[in-house]
């Protein structure tokens, strides 16, 4: 039986799945935590070509059509996972303390195992998120774990809102100010690289309109740097900061005022909490981790209770994981928030559902169960805030993406040739963030030893 | 004015008498006679045996019956294959690679990297970089190949190529077919400066094609000679580029894996560029992306290696170890692998064939393709398309990536590619056909000049009379108190030998700088444990055993012991 599922899987995978495929599938008799509109026991829901087409009892499909049996089982939406460096092959693009210009959708790695890790914790969607290394990094692409495409394409949750990533404080303060000699060395300079550059796009705007109308007999040379900001300027890009210190997300709110931005989510944001009412007022959102503080001199001032304050102070708030380790366990994160908080179960899920798909853009299509949105589902076993909850099917487009009992156990979809196993001695890397990746031997150890290592 | 021409014309013949009166002293006649041989002139088509006549680099006629003029160098080819000379449709061939800066050059401030930091240098061209007397040029030539099609080493973009002939002309000059062929890219970052990654790459591209765009726009708006027009800036790096956003000259974009391939297709959409997928290893995922676009791919010949798994299946079955000593049978139960590892391995060796299939996949999609030596061994690279032929590429559609396909990619169809009057005289000599897996290649002609592959003895010196080397000796080397056992393997091959040392482990190594004096024999090896290690290894032989030494890179100097197991004693 395991030959022929084995057998099955390869016929899968070597056929070429170049266009992302839609589901038809009826989950029958569950308990479906819809997120917008309360509990429903023994419901089942009904998925046809990748949309949610019913959610009640009784309900049938077209003859034929795959039936998961849920009883006694738990149906929620697909967890969005608001910061991730997952899929992608490239994170930090440390060259410059502005680099609007690079879009991390433009390397996604469709093999990384990562993905199909992700979904064994029922996370369909997340935000690729490029580093924090630049006071202003590069767009970010949210990505649908279409897992099994091999095309990068495929991936890109097709309508999803552009966004970028800005970083505050101790990040570009080190890798420009201290490892370069340039702006930022303070956190003065942070505030002045923003001002600087949207200012500079203003202009840059203006001479591109000035040709487009004629004033300019000859074409300005193309900036795509200073394209990309003053599309965020136009409102056009959602703005991702990382952050840690309330004084900072007020200097960042003060520019964004300064220059007409409004929508920004701020993200980490450990002192969100001092700054609560603020957030809440400029319409700013929050995206935070559960309980993850001390790893540098920024992220001492923090408390678990910090998604709870913000949610209780009106500000849309998500958990998020930065790491391919805690997004496989995003529903516990969420979990923490009842007993540091005392959040309602449907608050506590908002902050891995709803929430991160506003703060997305994406909160017309995923976020929650209800009828003519995508099929992006995750069933579990036990309630999925119990400590005891273990996920077993993950859907996305109505497609069965992750099935706990029957999914063979190497989901690989690329292998390397050449690879040597080892397997007397296996190598633990430590867990960490993700958002200093490619920068941080550079920034310790020094440019030399990042090319030994890396060759280039 | 009439006079004038006619004094211009004499001249000319006069001159040109005077050449052909020099290149006669040389004593080196340009044409050929070659008798006798199987030729293949095309792709697809039979082998006949048949002669040659060569005449000043070209071919002049070609039939069973034809008779060499008196001024005609016989060439007695009996019975060798002929088949058009191979044509590498990209390398670096004559191009040293450049020594790895250690230091990463100290630029002003990080992210203003100016065109040539960010390794944006579409002006560099190929032929300035080319040595004529590299040695690369004759070991390409020496597996069959008689043009390249040359790129200058570089980043982003790298620059534009020239396709030379694989001549040993003095001057690089004399090598060129042609010049400003194509422009090469590739995602590779820059060296300490912007861009540092993929994305960093992906995004510089967009930008610098833009702009090549727009000073082009901008210098037709200039030409019209309007007033309010002030003089366009002067970008040589656009400049250079220029034909490339015309459509004018084709950007083999180097994308080794399907990863690279869906990346790059992506821009080419985007641009309307003319592309060609360069030095691909595996690209099965986008085959479809490929198709659809139309796009022309070379493939490289550089295979992943081929598993030592296998390597053992088959070396049990063809020696028939049936007195493998007991002592290694319980060894190998103790190594054996678990489910788990058997998976993986499995899986490894499907990919493995995977990437031996990728021509045979091109070929069925009906894709246009090549083979690019940019990252490949000559000598190696005949054994690596004799492996794509056995996992499902047609002997006809090899020919083809190796000649007339690079040659109309390079619009060179009407001179290379085919053997056929007219054409040029380049061709390679096979002592058996070309896909047999003993076939050597005898000689190389490029444009009407021979070259003999001359054949080498592997070792150095003879063993004594007593000493019977070729077969199978069992080793044993104590190296602080670790036993290590495995065994040596000599080949008679023509005048010399050759070796392996193959460990108990499997892993198997050539043996280089063979040297063979009476019962002396000595050699160097290549282990690799955790980090290539070189052995200098030197053995005395009494009849059917041998004791010696083995030194160890630094470790020092270990007794190597062994005794004859297999072969003429």
């Amino acid at each position: 039986m395991i030959k022929a599922i084995n057998f099955i899987w390869i016929i899968l995978l070597t056929l070429p799945l170049c266009v992302a495929q839609k589901g038809d599938v009826l989950i029958k008799g569950g308990t479906v935590l819809t997120i917008s509109q309360g509990v429903k026991e023994k419901t089942d829901v009904l998925v046809l070509n990748g949309k949610i087409a019913g959610i009640g009892k009784n309900l049938q499909g077209p003859i034929g059509i795959k039936s998961i049996d849920a009883t006694g089982l738990y149906v929620m939406p697909g967890i969005i996972d608001a910061h991730s460096h997952i899929a992608i092959d490239a994170v930090n693009e440390a060259s410059h303390p502005v680099t609007a210009e690079v879009n991390v959708g433009e390397a996604i790695d469709p093999f990384d195992i990562a993905v199909y890790r992700a979904l064994a914790g029922g996370v369909t969607i997340s935000h690729a998120m490029h580093g924090s290394a630049n006071a202003i990094g590069g767009q970010c692409q949210t990505i649908k774990h279409r897992y099994g495409n091999m095309d990068p394409e495929t991936y890109k949750m097709e309508g999803a809102p552009r966004t970028i990533k800005f970083a505050l404080g101790e990040n570009p303060i080190r890798v420009h100010g201290e490892g370069q000699g340039i702006v930022p060395r303070t956190r003065m300079g942070v505030e002045q690289v923003f001002r600087s550059a949207f200012s500079e796009a203003r202009v840059y705007r203006k001479s591109q309109n000035d040709f487009k109308s004629g004033l300019l007999a000859m074409a300005p040379a193309y900036n795509l740097r200073m394209e990309t900001l003053a599309d965020i300027l136009d409102g056009k890009i959602l703005i991702h900061c990382h952050s840690y210190r309330a004084d900072e997300i007020l200097m960042l709110m003060n520019v964004l005022k300064d220059f007409g931005v409004k929508k920004i989510c701020f993200q980490h944001v450990n002192e969100g909490f001092k700054v609560a009412p603020e957030l809440a007022a400029f319409g700013a959102s929050a995206s935070v981790f559960a309980d993850w503080w001390a790893y540098k001199f920024e992220v001492y001032y923090s408390t678990a209770y910090n998604a709870a304050i913000l949610t209780k102070n009106g500000v849309v708030t998500s958990i998020n994981s930065d790491s391919d380790e805690l997004i496989r366990h995003l529903y516990h994160e969420a979990a923490k928030t009842q007993k540091y908080g005392g959040l309602t179960d449907d608050e506590a899920l908002k902050l891995i559902t709803l929430n991160p798909a506003i703060q997305l853009g994406i909160d017309t299509r995923v976020g929650s169960l209800e009828p003519g949105k995508d099929g992006d589902i995750a069933i579990f076993e036990g309630h999925p805030l119990s400590v005891y909850a273990i996920p077993q099917y993950t859907l996305v487009d109505g497609k069965v993406v992750f099935d706990r009992k029957n999914d063979p156990a190497d989901m690989r979809l690329d292998v390397d040739p050449d690879e040597k196993f080892d397997f007397k001695f296996y190598e633990r890397v430590a867990e960490r963030d993700k958002c200093m990746q490619d920068v941080t031997e550079t920034l310790f150890f020094g440019q030399q030893y990042h090319n030994a290592l890396h060759g280039h | 004015m009439q006079n004038r021409r006619i004094l211009w014309m004499v001249l000319f013949v006069f001159y040109g008498f005077c050449l052909k009166a020099q290149e006669y002293k040389s004593g080196v006649t340009k044409n050929y006679f070659i008798q006798n041989v199987w030729l293949t002139t095309s792709p697809g088509t039979e082998a006949v045996l048949t002669s040659v006549k060569v005449r000043d680099g070209i071919i002049e006629e070609i039939g069973p019956g034809i008779k060499p003029g008196f001024d005609y160098k016989i060439i007695k080819a009996d019975s060798q294959y002929v088949y058009a000379g191979f044509i590498d449709a990209m390398s670096h061939t004559g191009i040293k690679k450049e020594e790895d800066k250690k230091e990463t050059p100290k630029l002003p401030s990080r992210g203003l990297a100016n065109y040539e930091q960010s390794g944006i240098t579409p002006q560099n061209n190929a032929l300035a970089n080319i040595k004529p007397k590299d040695s690369s040029i004759s070991d390409l030539r020496k597996s069959g190949f008689v043009l390249s099609h040359v790129f200058p080493r570089g980043r982003m973009i790298a620059g534009n190529s020239t396709l030379i002939a694989l001549n040993d002309a003095e001057h690089e000059d004399k090598l060129v077919v042609k010049n400003n062929v194509a422009m090469q890219a590739s995602f590779t970052p820059a060296n300490g400066a912007s861009p540092s990654t993929v994305i960093g790459v992906i995004a510089r591209f967009k930008e610098f094609y833009q702009n090549t765009g727009l000073a082009i726009d901008n210098e037709a708006r200039f030409a019209k000679q309007n007033l309010g027009h002030k003089k366009p800036e002067y970008v040589e790096e656009w400049q250079a580029m220029a034909p490339v956003y015309k459509k004018l000259m084709p950007l083999y974009f180097v994308t080794p894996k399907s990863k690279d391939v869906f990346r790059a297709v992506e821009l080419q959409k985007g641009m309307g560029f003319q592309m060609v997928l360069a030095d691909v290893q595996h690209l099965q995922p986008a085959i479809d992306k490929v198709k659809a676009g139309g796009y022309a791919v070379l493939l490289s010949p550089q295979l992943p290696e081929e598993q030592k798994e296998e390597k053992k299946e088959k070396g049990e079955k063809k020696e028939g170890q049936a007195n493998a000593d007991a002592g290694r049978e319980e060894a190998g139960k103790a190594n054996e692998r678990t489910e788990e590892e058997k998976g993986l391995e499995k899986r490894k060796k499907e990919k493995w064939q995977e990437y031996l299939a990728q021509a045979a996949l091109l070929e069925k999609n009906n894709i246009s393709f090549a083979f690019s030596m940019a990252n490949a061994k000559p000598a190696d690279f005949l054994k690596s398309i004799r492996a794509m032929k056995k996992a499902g590429l047609s002997e006809k559609a090899a020919l083809s990536a190796l000649t007339t396909t690079p040659a109309s990619m390079l619009q060179i169809a009407g001179q290379y590619g085919t053997l056929e009057k007219g054409k040029s005289a380049s061709m390679v000599f096979f002592d058996k056909a070309v896909w047999d897996e003993k076939a050597i290649i005898k000689q190389v002609m490029v444009d009407g000049q021979m070259y003999v592959n001359e054949e080498k003895p592997k070792s150095e010196g003879k063993p004594g009379d007593g000493l019977k080397l070729e077969g199978e000796w069992s080793y044993t080397v104590d190296v602080q108190g670790q036993v290590e056992t495995g065994r040596f393997k000599f080949v008679k091959e023509g005048k010399g030998y050759s070796g392996t040392s193959t460990s108990d482990a499997n892993e198997s190594t050539p043996m280089e700088d063979l040297i063979i004096d009476g019962n002396k024999v000595t050699f160097k090896l290549m282990i690799n444990s955790g980090q290539p290690t070189p052995v200098t290894v030197e053995l005395t032989f009494t009849n059917d055993s041998y004791t010696g030494n083995a030194t160890i890179g630094e470790a020092g100097s270990f007794v190597v012991k062994g005794s004859k197991t297999n072969g003429p004693k």
